[in-house]
């Protein structure tokens, strides 16, 4: 894929999932300096993964610690939430907004797709169903969130043009 | 009296939030919900609802096919409709607006600016 295009998105990324945070969640987070890596598990307890299909075809993963996903899913609704299963669909709602956003963002450049709703992953090291697989690598960008924490924000697309 | 709202998401999460949203910002809400186009057509009691908030992306359903449908039924058609959703593009914008949309706010919403949204919509 075009190197910045590639850029472009994963910048796209990290500007909703800042908004998102702040609008949202009331949170300020940092993102770290993104990475590759190989291997398709899940990094965290709670994983939230949307396929893109379109322009570019692949995956956005969400993925956090237990702790963290009950923290930030009260933290947004402003009420302590101890039902597991609210927790699990308040990730998947956060990781559909910042897909949405970023998809806004895209259209801007003329990279256009849509978006599925999130399929949720429950355990760590869970093996993550991908749209489109090959050997290629997954980026991941690590976003920190006040508490130290850190959430995984993963990308794994192909230009399909 | 408070205002019959139904809110249609397939998060149950949001659903919430859009609730306490509203409350918070001063509108009194008797809420009917459905989590996706299918239900909320079953739910959908025109004597009674007076605003229909809905999400666009759900399983079964989504929320334009659902607006469609709304907007075709002769009983049901005069209900006003706010789309709330992540699909923020133009492009996607007047597509809802096309099909009878009465308007559109993209999340992540702030309480106030959904307040506004929904004054706009009643008031009109
Ligand atoms: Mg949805």
């Amino acid at each position: 894929m075009n190197e910045k295009l590639y850029q472009n998105i994963v910048q796209s990324l990290i500007h909703a999932a800042e908004d998102v945070f702040k609008t949202m969640i009331f949170m300020e987070i940092k993102a770290q300096e993104p990475f590759e890596r190989k291997g398709l598990e899940s990094l965290s307890d709670i994983t939230g993964v949307i396929s893109l299909t379109g322009d570019i075809m692949g995956s956005v993963i969400l993925s956090m610690e237990g702790f963290s996903s009950q923290k930030v899913v009260s933290s947004m609704l402003g009420d302590q939430i101890e039902n597991p299963h609210e927790v699990v669909d308040g990730i998947g709602e956060i990781c559909n907004m910042v897909v949405g956003m970023a998809k806004t963002e895209m259209s801007n450049y003329s990279c256009d797709f849509e978006i599925s709703v999130p399929v949720m992953i429950t355990g760590k090291g869970a093996r993550i169903q991908h749209i489109s697989e090959d050997n290629q690598g997954l980026t991941t960008i690590p976003l920190v969130l006040e508490d130290g924490a850190i959430v995984h924000l993963e990308l794994y697309i192909k230009d399909s043009r | 009296m408070a205002l019959k709202v139904m809110i249609v998401d397939d998060s149950l999460v949001m659903r919430k939030l859009v609730l306490k949203s509203l409350r918070a910002a001063g509108i009194d809400i008797d809420p009917i919900e459905a989590s996706d186009g299918i239900e909320a057509l079953k739910k959908l009691d025109p004597k009674t609802v007076q605003l229909i908030i809905s999400d666009w992306n759900m399983p079964r359903m989504d929320g334009l096919s659902f607006v469609k449908k709304v907007r075709g039924d002769k009983k049901k058609k005069h209900i006003p409709i706010i789309m709330l959703t992540t699909e923020g593009s133009m492009a996607k914008f007047e597509e809802a607006l096309d099909n009878g949309v009465d308007d559109y706010v993209t999340k992540p919403f702030t309480p106030d600016k959904l307040k506004k949204k929904v004054d706009k919509v009643i008031n009109k």
